[in-house]
């Protein structure tokens, strides 16, 4: 069975309350959760939002109707978790800064080799430009999941992970001198 | 092993994450949580309406968070047991607080920072409120910065000292929201709420009267059940001589302990305010300054369904930066001034709408999300521009109206 297929399987068996199903999927996603958080400008106690991503996840798992969404769902838990509270954007003028996107070719290709120096890189970017790269490198998720965890439009995406690889390109070419 | 996995596994490894094991404290933390929710599943109905959810969810939620620790610990200090008789501390506490004529008051958040939020409030003589001033630091929301609210005479300023923009409003639903956080605000309301608390619920409380009278009572409101708040345990601290409030922390339940979560602080009892503190008279002079009570803004729905408003407002807004005329670009745009459009978009040429979408609901910015897709030219390049956040809502008091209230770059 492929990995989805197994997910799905352990998805639906936490959604039947069965306590050794939410153990796996801690197992499985808590260490990639940290890396995401630790990525995220949330500020906060990591443990403590972890801590509180599960309490959701237990909580909601009734809800989540297509097992298959489940990595796209956590991972937005654990958005809004670190976000919410004391860091929402203001309601009465809402003024996010937009980005262009340009056409061109965003590749950029990294092996288990570069993984100290991307890592090092990753933290030099802005904060929404290591998210997205966190989730591709982490998750390997399409630019559409991407878009659902990040509520942004894949336009976006493709802009926002075009111009982190370009940083990530020049930190890298920084750090290897 | 594929790349992909290995190189995961590596990035993990380098921020000193084992990728394939789980920590013994984490795990233990875990399972407590699964224990905890398991069994209260078993045994538990899901709890009341929750306050803070509530709080966050409404249309000023980033001016409430000054509120909201002092909200919820009304909220948790409403689940008293009642069988708890309620000291005689409490009862003089809400007696003394109704001579509150002006009061300071400052929040901090023991995990985010050392910066308080910090608020003033003058009552008037009946006990309600009459003017606030909040002073947000920079950690509430990283992208603004620092900023100030002012409320005064039904009329609210936000001042975001960052983007340097002042924004005026004067809408009867931001007065009842203000009016109501800053109820919550009010200590004598905190301190009614334990004995109100008596006919209910779910909590203990412990009272505390040291014997020096030099130091505070301590008035300790646990919660039994799961409350829904983001701490379990408030403490409130009341001067002896005074019987007022002097602070009150409160408490997160972790591991079986009780960690400090915040700190809501009460200076200056009846220490009259200057009238300058509810003013935003001193501010620079390059100030960008969107009046709404003065000006029209945005456009008129007419016979326009929500839907139709929401898209012919972009529509006419892009419309507009085609044919360059800022001025209508602005008053669409929530009213900012013709300067600062052309200032932003002065070097982008607009080529033509490609398409706009069905617009969303979107309930916490109290108005809809539409997609679009423009056609520009910047730096001699032709591409496609997707606003991230274009969402358009009925302008504050002038319900009949719609405007653009973020998404487009740099304003």
């Amino acid at each position: 069975m492929d990995f989805e297929g197994q997910l799905g399987k352990i998805v639906h068996r936490c959604q039947d309350g069965e306590r050794a199903a939410f153990e796996e999927l801690f197992e499985m996603y808590q260490p990639r959760l940290k890396y995401y958080i630790r990525r995220l400008d949330g500020g906060g106690n990591v443990d403590d939002i972890l801590q509180d991503i599960w309490l959701s996840v237990f909580k909601k798992i009734h809800k989540l109707k297509d097992a298959r969404l489940f990595p796209v769902w956590l991972y937005r838990i654990a958005r809004n978790k670190v976000y919410d509270g004391f860091r929402r954007k203001d309601k009465f003028v809402t003024l996010p800064e937009d980005e262009i996107p340009v056409s061109g070719n965003d590749e950029l290709v990294f092996d288990a080799n570069d993984a100290e120096n991307l890592h090092r890189a990753l933290n030099t970017l802005k904060p929404y430009h290591r998210e997205v790269l966190t989730l591709c490198f982490i998750e390997q998720m399409s630019y559409q999941s991407i878009a659902d965890v990040t509520d942004c439009s894949i336009g976006t995406v493709r802009s926002r992970i075009f111009y982190a690889k370009q940083s990530l390109r020049a930190e890298m070419e920084r750090l290897n001198g | 092993m594929d790349n992909d996995k290995k190189l995961f596994e590596e990035l993990l490894k380098a921020d000193g994450i084992d990728p394939a094991g789980i920590s013994e404290s984490e795990r233990k933390a875990f399972a407590k949580i699964l224990d905890g929710q398991l069994e209260q599943k078993k045994s538990k109905p899901s709890y009341r309406p929750v306050i803070w959810r509530i709080i966050m969810q409404s249309k000023i939620t980033k001016l409430a968070v000054a509120a909201v620790v002092i909200i919820g610990m009304g909220s948790a200090i409403t689940f008293l047991d009642k069988a708890v008789t309620p000291a005689y501390a409490i009862e003089q506490t809400i007696q003394a607080s109704h001579s509150v004529r002006y009061l300071h008051i400052k929040s901090f958040m023991a995990s985010i920072s050392d910066t308080p939020i910090e608020c003033w409030v003058e009552f008037d003589q009946s006990g309600q409120v009459k003017n606030i001033r909040v002073n947000k630091p920079a950690w509430m929301s990283p992208g603004d910065g620092e900023s100030v609210i002012v409320w005064k005479d039904n009329k609210m300023q936000l001042w975001v000292k960052k983007k340097n923009f002042l924004v005026t409003l004067k809408d009867k639903e931001v007065a009842a929201q203000i009016l109501s956080m800053a109820e919550q605000l009010d200590p004598k309301n905190a301190a009614a709420n334990i004995l109100q608390a008596q006919e209910k619920g779910d909590s203990e409380v412990e009272i505390q009267e040291p014997e020096n009278k030099a130091e505070p009572i301590a008035i300790t409101a646990t919660s039994l059940v799961e409350n829904g708040l983001p701490f379990q345990r408030a403490i409130l601290f009341v001067d002896q001589a005074t019987k007022l409030l002097n602070s009150v922390e409160t408490y997160q339940l972790k591991d079986g302990e009780y960690v400090h979560f915040s700190t809501i602080e009460f200076y200056d009892y009846n220490i009259p305010i200057d009238s300058e503190m509810f003013t935003l008279d001193n501010i620079p002079d390059d100030v960008m300054r969107i009046d709404k009570t003065t000006q029209q803004v945005g456009l008129e729905q007419g016979d326009l369904s929500d839907n139709e408003i929401a898209k012919e407002v972009i529509r006419q807004f892009l419309q507009a930066l085609i044919e360059k005329d800022y001025a209508k670009a602005g008053r669409l745009f929530g009213g900012v001034p013709a300067e600062r459009i052309e200032k932003v978009y002065g070097q982008i040429r607009f080529i033509r709408i490609i398409s706009i979408g069905e617009p969303t609901p979107k309930p916490e910015m109290g108005g809809h999300y539409v997609p679009c897709t423009v056609e520009i030219e910047e730096n001699g390049k032709i591409s496609q521009w997707h606003p991230e956040h274009s969402y358009v809502r009925q302008v504050h008091g002038q319900p009949e109206r719609w405007e653009i209230t973020g998404g487009f770059r740099g304003i």
